[in-house]
């Protein structure tokens, strides 16, 4: 009973309230009378109409009012309307699909097993083991497939010695890993030529052309590449690196590249020429000096050599780094 | 007794011959005769060479997408062919909630037990699950699907063994990884009655084989080209569609993903149920016999039965060649598959015109089948600068082909005993191979008076294209060499590999099986 009645006063002052704000003397009083009748109806609508859903369907009797109250007060008119609809729904759908029970289960536990084989940890053991052909296949199996973790420069010329295995297992998982990151470098050089082949504008033809010099450096970088096919793929760096230096000469970056290219092939004077145009051009010493010091090392010019260690020392470095630093400088 | 029709797609359907029975029921997984290649030529070659037998063959595939046409004409002792695909996923039963029996899962826990450690449970175990899953036994793929029984089993196996620790991707691993069983134990009960099976390969071939086996207790005869546990062990550790759920703290670079494990111990167990169930377990050289006895096959019954080509028809093709040198092609003939790792070719080929202009290099073979690496071999001739150099002949029949090729090149990552070789031989051309399979075998020959007859080719590492390229060089350009590998290849194949040593073994076989 007490809902009919409750429903009908909200109406009712809702209405009123309504029609207060729709005469037409706009007073701060009227406004707020408004207010107050509309705050009273949105709180018999909060009170009345969670009473009309199926109990099942309101668990939680506060968080409910809360939300029909603040739809109904600050929705004016649309907001009750929506309840309306809403709680309709709620009674039409039968009851049946509503007592669809759900079954409350534990949080699983997940137990770690004990860990059955012992770990492959440093580099040096990885050799060992993958060199030791009387160990159990499945011993140096695991050991290619952690070498796998160690960086790819580092890593590619262990696991290419595997290739040649008396174990087809060793070989074929070998070769898979080769594979795939030969695979990965040659699809973004199918792409970036492909790109370049279409004569893009100059702005992406300077960056296609980079990346290819660098997706080629890569293939000689991390060894996947050898004799003639290592050659043809210095061809191709020196080449893109070429188009892509006449395209924007002051890019620090190719110029490193330059260098690195340059010393990989002998030619030190050219390597020292571009390690200092990329300096000049910004890059940070201490990504420079490394370079250089191995070009004068090679030179021979060892006087040199201690300079750039001794400038070098300021910057951190890597462990390996720091010894050699540590042994030039204290020369 | 008919076999229902097959619920494929596929418009050849209606085209398959069916019979009430027969005389050898081939077992063939993604072979013959929907896919052209080496062992597919040689189950033609078996079918045709016994035409005394009736033969009902049953292909299983991946799903029908895979496969187009068939690509033999079925021989006309092949009475019987029906096709099944593993992953159509068409035949799934209704979802309904089920108890399911324990006792069943139970004896799928011994099964399971059994494969952990073969030695120390009894044999039996593999019969009676099998029987298990025929429509007659207590364990349904329903069951298995949706009842509360295997509910507990799989949680249970989870806890006591899982090593990685999303049960979600346990749960559905474990689902899809079995799903294929049942419906391979169906079409071994609408299989026509044979007198006797030849499963050419263990997987889910060797499973519905071993299920024929025990069913209807018909001898069985496996053999098996390559290793087909070994090669989808590549396949899963390849693989990028496994999870692995390990959190960086949790994970031991140096160990296999669990479910990846799971993946391989589940070819492992069909391999063993299938050699378990075979009479006779064939290889095609002792290297592979050694290893089907590693992976569980019963040492007495194995033995090898190299391959063997028609020498009359192969040897009138050296009257068609050129006299003088050889022709500066270099062949590669086979499918355009990741596993001819044809790049190595291409990469090779390029040291060779580095040094001999002159030289081309063919390949020859479909390449219907990945056309994706199809696409990056064509890239990878064009990024080297040598797409003018290197031809691309789709499928060609050796006839014509063989006569104007220089060098045969084999440059796979894995064969077992490759007939193209066997039939460059006959038509006069030396191989370069990868020392894979059994390739040194064939080409340096086997210790004693094989190997006296010389090599007829170069065996170089796998994967080494300037090694390849070094060997091909040597034979095409030194004539003495190559007319000296000339000869000891013809003498070769005609002294050991014929097709008619291959058949009177196969015939001995047939024979013990088909009294």
């Amino acid at each position: 009973m007490f809902g009919y009645k409750a429903g009908l006063a909200a109406f009712a002052l809702e209405a009123g309230g309504l029609a207060t704000v729709f005469s037409y003397s706009q007073s701060q009083a009227l406004f707020s009378a408004y207010l107050a009748a509309h705050a009273a109806a949105s709180v018999l609508m909060a009170l009345v109409l969670p009473t009309l859903l199926p109990k099942a369907q309101i668990s939680r009797p506060r968080p409910a009012f809360l939300f029909f109250f603040s739809v109904a007060f600050f929705v004016p008119v649309l907001g009750v309307a929506g309840l309306l609809g809403a709680v309709l729904v709620g009674r039409l759908i039968p009851e049946r699909a509503r007592s669809e029970r759900f079954d409350l289960y534990d949080a699983p536990v997940y137990e770690p097993r004990a860990r059955e084989i012992a770990s492959v940890r440093s580099k040096g053991g990885v050799r060992i083991q993958l060199e030791n052909a009387a160990a159990p296949v499945e011993t140096r199996l695991k050991a290619l497939l952690a070498v796998q973790s160690l960086p790819a420069r580092v890593a590619n010329p262990l696991v290419r010695e595997m290739l040649s295995d008396p174990s087809d297992d060793l070989r074929l998982v070998a070769y898979g890993i080769l594979d795939a990151r030969e695979k990965s470098i040659n699809a973004r050089i199918h792409g970036a030529t492909q790109r370049l082949a279409q004569m893009p504008p100059a702005r992406e033809r300077a960056l296609l052309e980079r990346q290819l010099a660098d997706l080629y450096w890569e293939l000689v970088y991390q060894g996947l590449v050898q004799g003639d096919l290592r050659d043809h793929a210095l061809a191709q760096v020196r080449a893109h690196l070429d188009q892509a230096l006449s395209l924007d000469p002051e890019d620090t970056a190719l110029w490193s590249l330059c260098g690195r290219l340059a010393a990989l092939e002998g030619g030190y004077d050219e390597a020292q020429r571009a390690f200092e145009r990329a300096l000049r051009f910004g890059l940070a010493e201490a990504r420079v000096l490394p370079y250089l010091a191995e070009v004068a090392f090679r030179q021979r010019r060892f006087d040199e050599v201690r300079e750039f260690a001794v400038k070098l020392g300021a910057a951190p470095q890597t462990q390996r780094m720091a010894q050699v630093i540590q042994y030039w400088s204290a020369a | 007794m008919t076999a229902p029709a097959p619920p494929s797609p596929s418009p050849a359907a209606a085209a398959f011959p069916t019979a009430d029975s027969a005389d050898i029921g081939l077992l063939l997984e993604g072979t013959y005769p929907y896919v052209a290649g080496g062992v597919s030529s040689w189950v033609h070659q078996i079918i045709r060479g016994f035409p005394e037998y009736r033969f009902a063959l049953a292909f299983l595939g991946s799903t029908p997408a895979d496969y187009g046409e068939m690509k033999y004409k079925l021989p006309d002792n092949v009475v019987h062919l029906e096709a099944h695909y593993i992953h159509s996923g068409s035949d799934k039963p209704p979802v309904r909630a089920e108890r399911g029996d324990p006792a069943a899962y139970a004896l799928v826990k011994r099964l399971h037990e059994y494969f952990r450690e073969p030695g120390k449970h009894p044999h039996g175990v593999i019969a009676e699950s099998l029987a298990a899953i025929s429509s007659k036994g207590g364990l349904s793929d329903a069951s298995f699907l949706h009842s509360r029984a295997s509910w507990d089993y799989v949680t249970e196996q989870y806890r006591s063994h899982s090593r990685d620790p999303s049960f979600i991707d346990y749960f559905w691993t474990v689902r899809t990884m079995h799903q294929p069983l049942w419906m391979l134990a169906r079409v071994a009960e609408a299989f026509p009655p044979v007198r006797a099976y030849h499963s050419v390969s263990t997987g889910y071939a060797g499973f519905l084989a071993a299920m024929l086996r025990w069913k209807t207790g018909r001898p069985l005869i496996l053999s098996e080209h390559g290793i087909y546990t070994k090669e989808r062990k590549i396949d899963l550790f390849q693989s990028e569609w496994i999870k692995d759920n390990r959190d960086p703290f949790d994970r031991d670079p140096a160990e296999i993903g669990y479910l990846r494990q799971l993946w391989i111990r589940f070819f492992e167990s069909l391999g063993r149920m299938c050699y378990e169930a075979s009479d006779d377990i064939v290889s095609l050289y002792e290297a592979n016999r050694l290893r089907q006895i590693a992976d569980g096959a019963p040492a007495a019954r194995t033995q090898s039965v190299p391959n063997g080509i028609d020498l009359p028809r192969l040897s009138a093709l050296r009257a068609l060649r050129a006299p003088g040198d050889p022709p500066p092609v270099l062949c590669l003939l086979g499918r355009v598959v990741p596993i001819k790792d044809v790049k190595t070719f291409i990469r090779a080929l390029r040291v060779v015109v580095n040094r001999m202009p002159q030289v081309e290099g063919w390949i020859a073979g479909p390449e219907d089948e990945d056309p994706e690496y199809a696409e990056e071999c064509r890239a990878l001739a064009g990024s080297l600068g040598i797409a003018h150099k290197v031809k691309f002949l789709g499928f060609q029949k050796i006839d014509a082909l063989l006569p104007k090729v220089g060098l045969l090149v084999l440059s796979s990552i894995s064969e077992a005993l490759p007939l193209v070789v066997l039939e460059g031989y006959a038509a006069g051309v030396p191989s370069v191979a990868t020392d894979v399979g059994s390739c040194r075998q064939l080409i340096y020959g086997l210790e004693g008076e094989d190997a006296a007859l010389g090599a007829s080719g170069r065996v170089v590492g796998i994967a080494d294209p300037t090694a390849l390229a070094a060997a091909a060089i040597e034979l095409l350009s030194d004539a003495k060499a190559w007319h000296a590998a000339q000869a000891a290849g013809i003498t070769r194949v005609e002294r050991y590999y014929t097709q008619d040593r291959m058949f009177d073994s196969y015939r001995a076989l047939y024979r013990k099986a088909l009294p």
